[in-house]
């Protein structure tokens, strides 16, 4: 981990990249900003997925903490007039309160039960959000004023800080006490049990911190579109996008999650100015390919080479 | 001085008796053997003591009896707790973090030991020295996935000793290893005892296990049949029996 990386690079080049991020809108149109700024909302939604992840407990229902920060901020802003700002954070603990509740009862729950628990409980609060008429709007969504007098490059720039926040956060929780146990709890609960580590205090710890910032990155999406309907935040295709951005870059590193949802959101995007009918299609054979050659992501053939590579027909053919 | 005290526990599997009111206590200081014939219940007891589930995920904690550490009953404490107040063990199929290198499975355990309660450098002092200790300080910066077969064993048992435990639980170390590296690793286990750790040892390697206990207690069938220093356990009728099957008069 930290011994072996070498951190002036990696700070470094984390600092070119930001560079880089916070002048290219100088030279692009305001098409391309709403582009960047969605890929950095994907960006620190599919970090705060790893930092789950890292415990070898997998969430498909990314998508109800994004949905409850959401919601959380446009009540706030609605009924109470509050600062974005407090939104934000309160978004993000209401968030964590939610998650503490959904942790405490289905984190003992190993592997894939864990996972359908998420699910379904991003599909009960898609019911509700939908049901419910008064306080939330029922289909017909909830409006905020925007941010900024919804000005592009303040948006922009505030979904930058907000994405390299979470890329900070990641770094500094991989090299904590969280990071360590997450990844002796992935591997071995029984090894984590025998050197002294709770698996399921670690587990919640870990899941509360990618709720907060799932919420956080909801309540500035709220914002930043300034209408949402259900569908739209709680909708299963949130939950599956982040989860497949998180493994087509690598799931369990920090910079795999930064490559797969920057890669994967600007590949959408290109796909469906390129194909007009059924580029979900072409989106989905890339996706399958990318996981059939590549079990490690992005990043296992950046850092392992050829052994990141994999040929999934030597195993049947070996078998046949 | 007790350092731990075992009484009358039993655990059953499914209606199968895997442990039958088994009793026994190790001083401080001591090492403990203890022995019998595969599915005496040697596994459990450890797990038992552990307080860590089984690979197939049933209750680690037995049906009734008491389990006494320094004094106090730990018997229905989870595992991380026990490990706290100072029991490590070794796993008998070794459990390297393998995407870890061999310092890093040292540091980690260091990490979360209670007693190490410092900064990280110091960590990383004590981290070398117990890779010197069992010398694999020419090994630290390697996977531990790339490590062979003893130095694996060498590992599992380096990362038990860096949660500084009073009590150490070694799970078959010397299996798989050869006569040389037996030879060893009888050495090292005496030299953990000399740094004042007690150590409880299950173990198949006879030659060893007679070489390096104070004290030998033998299980078959979940039953206590002997108990006593090395030489008097192997003269035993009934642990004879229990290896080797009754004599029969034709």
């Amino acid at each position: 981990m930290m011994e072996r990386n070498n951190i002036k690079k990696i700070i470094l080049s984390w600092i070119i990249i930001f560079g880089i991020s916070a002048s290219i809108p100088l030279f692009i149109g305001s098409y391309y900003i709403h582009l960047a700024t969605s890929v950095f909302i994907y960006i620190a939604l599919t970090i705060a997925i790893g930092i789950l992840a890292k415990t070898g407990q997998v969430s498909i229902g990314q998508a109800a903490f994004f949905g409850i920060g959401a919601y959380t901020a446009a009540i706030f802003c609605k009924y109470f007039g509050s600062s974005p700002f407090v939104e934000f954070v309160l978004a993000g603990a209401v968030s964590s309160i939610f998650a503490l509740g959904l942790g405490a009862i289905t984190l003992r729950l190993k592997g894939i039960y864990f996972s359908i628990a998420t699910l379904s409980f991003a599909e009960t609060l898609l019911v509700i959000s939908n049901m419910e008429r008064k306080i939330l709007g029922g289909a017909t969504g909830i409006a905020v004023p925007p941010l900024f007098d919804n000005k592009i490059l303040p948006n922009y720039y505030l979904s930058l800080f907000l994405a390299f926040l979470t890329l900070i956060i990641a770094y500094f929780v991989s090299n904590s006490k969280i990071g360590f146990a997450s990844t002796v709890i992935r591997h071995d609960e029984r090894v984590a049990n025998s050197i002294g580590i709770n698996p399921t205090k670690y587990k919640i710890v870990a899941f509360l911190i990618s709720a907060f910032i799932t919420g956080v990155i909801g309540a500035y999406f709220m914002h930043y579109v300034t209408f949402i309907v259900p569908d739209e935040v709680f909708g299963l295709h949130i939950s599956v996008a982040i989860l497949a951005m998180a493994i087509f870059g690598g799931i369990y590193s920090v910079e795999g999650a930064f490559i797969g949802a920057a890669s994967l959101k600007i590949l959408e995007e290109y796909l469906r100015l390129k194909i007009r009918y059924g580029h979900m299609i072409g989106y989905g054979i890339i996706l399958i390919l990318a996981v059939l050659f590549m079990p490690n992501g992005v990043i296992g053939l950046l850092t392992k080479g050829r052994k990141g590579f994999r040929n999934p027909f030597k195993s049947i053919i070996k078998r046949s | 001085m007790e350092l731990l005290e075992v009484k009358n526990i039993t655990k059953t599997f499914k209606g199968l008796v895997a442990v039958n009111k088994v009793s026994f206590n190790i001083k401080e200081g001591e090492i403990v053997g203890l022995i019998g014939p595969n599915g005496a219940g040697k596994s459990t007891v450890f797990d038992m003591i552990t307080g860590i589930r089984p690979p197939d995920g049933s209750s680690p904690f037995p049906d009734s009896g008491d389990i006494i550490f320094k004094g106090k009953s730990i018997v229905k404490l989870p595992a991380y707790i026990r490990c706290n107040l100072g029991i490590g063990r070794t796993f008998q199929l070794t459990k390297p973090l393998r995407e870890m290198t061999v310092f890093e499975n040292v540091y980690v355990a260091l990490l979360f030991s209670k007693k190490s309660a410092g900064n990280r450098k110091n960590l990383s002092k004590t981290a070398k020295e117990i890779c010197e200790l069992v010398s694999l300080d020419r090994k630290m910066e390697e996977l531990a996935s790339n490590l062979t077969v003893p130095d694996r064993k060498k590992l599992e048992l380096a990362r038990a000793l860096a949660t500084q435990p009073e009590l150490l639980l070694l799970d078959e170390v010397m299996a798989g290893l050869n006569p040389s590296e037996v030879m060893e690793a009888c050495n090292l286990i005496k030299k953990i005892r000399d740094l004042g750790i007690t150590i409880l040892v299950v173990e198949h390697v006879m030659k060893a296990i007679m070489n390096i206990s104070d004290r030998i207690i033998v299980l078959d069938h979940g039953i206590k049949i002997a108990e006593g220093k090395p030489e008097e356990v192997v003269n035993n009728q009934k642990v004879i029996e229990a290896y080797l099957g009754e004599e029969k008069t034709v």
